[in-house]
């Protein structure tokens, strides 16, 4: 689950940079979009925190 | 030199071919917009279908690998990638250039997939993440030469040539894959283990949001390696220029990506490590494309984005151990 993940996000990204600059006429978009993404790491690292730190929660409340 | 690094040399130089091919579109973009008249979204999903197969072969690529050993899956690989490029390079159409690019795609993964899978079966117990982080600065490195290379063959030849060089070095390895590569003692072959499915949800949900991460990340580094040329030739750089400058950020990330994992083991803070270098990497971004001197800004991204990968690879291992 997780390279399927990582190689649909490689192969999205690409064509929808492409999209993005094609409807912006701005060669700069792509990279804006990548700013964009790079951003978004963090709350779905955030996530991935939070799911961690479940077990340890509920073992602690019994 | 031992036999494991030679045998290390081989999976190096092989990778190398892979990130080449990959990199290809980006870096004949202006070449192939021209001839085919594609807009940027056909030139996206040329670069993207590259890594699409992956969807569908991650899994039961292991699986073959088990199956049938994977010196033969890397050797078919190769083929397609022989195959694919081949179609790619005398493609008559936008239509044409994506089925050479899908079956350049399929063997790419297949080979991607399998060379992990040699590192780890000639290093196993020993130098294994010394082993593992020079195997995967082979794609990049195969990235940056696509980037300074191949503009300027297009420029002295033809697109057509500097595309099937890609071919040519996806041969290579072949050749070099079938006569000097040989699997360890005791690998390959055998029964096929079976994918286990039976996984805790809550394995399951660090494993989503991890590989949310992880695509995130790349996808962010992908698409400022495959669109910069294209920017920096639209604020007046050549295209050789805007290749060089890319690729040596691309290489400079080689340097700046194990020196980063160096770093997050002295701090010992990985969170804020995380949070901080994926948010100034951003912002270097955004200065790529809105400050002057956007050359400047394409080095400082190199060297920034060293710091969150080997921390955010190591999530999940640490989380759900083996």
């Amino acid at each position: 689950m997780f390279y399927v993940l990582f190689y649909l996000g490689m192969a999205v990204s690409q064509t929808l940079a492409g999209l993005l600059r094609d409807l912006s006429g701005d060669p700069a978009m792509p990279l804006l979009f990548a700013a964009a993404l790079m951003a978004f790491t963090v709350p779905a690292v955030a996530l991935f925190w939070r799911i961690e730190a479940r077990p340890a929660r509920d073992a602690s409340e019994v | 030199m031992s036999q494991r690094w030679a045998m290390l040399l081989v999976i190096f130089f092989t990778r190398t071919s892979l990130g080449f091919q990959f990199q290809s579109i980006a870096a004949l973009t202006p070449f192939l917009v021209a001839a085919f008249d594609l807009s940027w979204a056909q030139v996206g999903l040329l670069m993207g279908l590259f890594m699409l197969p992956g969807v569908v072969f991650a899994l039961p690529g292991g699986l073959l690998g088990q199956r049938f050993g994977s010196l033969r899956i890397v050797i078919a690989g190769l083929g397609l990638m022989i195959v694919g490029g081949m179609v790619g390079s005398y493609a008559g159409g936008f239509g044409s250039a994506v089925l050479g690019r899908t079956l350049a795609g399929i063997g790419g993964v297949l080979v991607n997939i399998m060379l992990a899978r040699m590192v780890a079966e000639w290093f196993r117990g020993r130098e294994l993440q010394t082993a593992l982080g020079l195997m995967l600065a082979a794609w990049p490195f195969g990235m940056a030469l696509a980037l300074m290379m191949l503009g300027p063959l297009a420029l002295l030849a033809s697109w057509r040539v500097a595309e099937y060089a890609t071919v040519v070095a996806a041969g290579l390895a072949l050749g070099i894959m079938a006569l000097i590569y040989q699997e360890p003692p005791g690998a390959g072959g055998g029964e096929a283990a079976r994918p286990r499915l039976n996984v805790p949800a809550r394995v399951w949900a660090l494993a989503v949001s991890a590989g949310i991460g992880w695509a995130l990340l790349n996808a962010s580094i992908i698409v400022v390696a495959s669109f910069a040329p294209s920017f920096l030739m639209s604020r007046g750089a050549s295209v050789s220029e805007a290749g060089l400058i890319t690729g040596a950020a691309l290489w400079i990330s080689i340097v700046s990506v194990p020196l980063g994992g160096l770093v997050a083991d002295r701090v010992n803070r990985p969170r804020l490590l995380i949070v901080a270098g994926c948010l100034v990497a951003a912002v270097a971004m955004i200065a790529i494309a809105c400050a002057p001197m956007p050359a400047v800004w394409m080095v400082v991204t190199g060297i920034l984005l060293g710091l969150p990968p080997s921390i955010m690879m190591a999530l999940l291992p640490r989380a759900v151990p083996a």
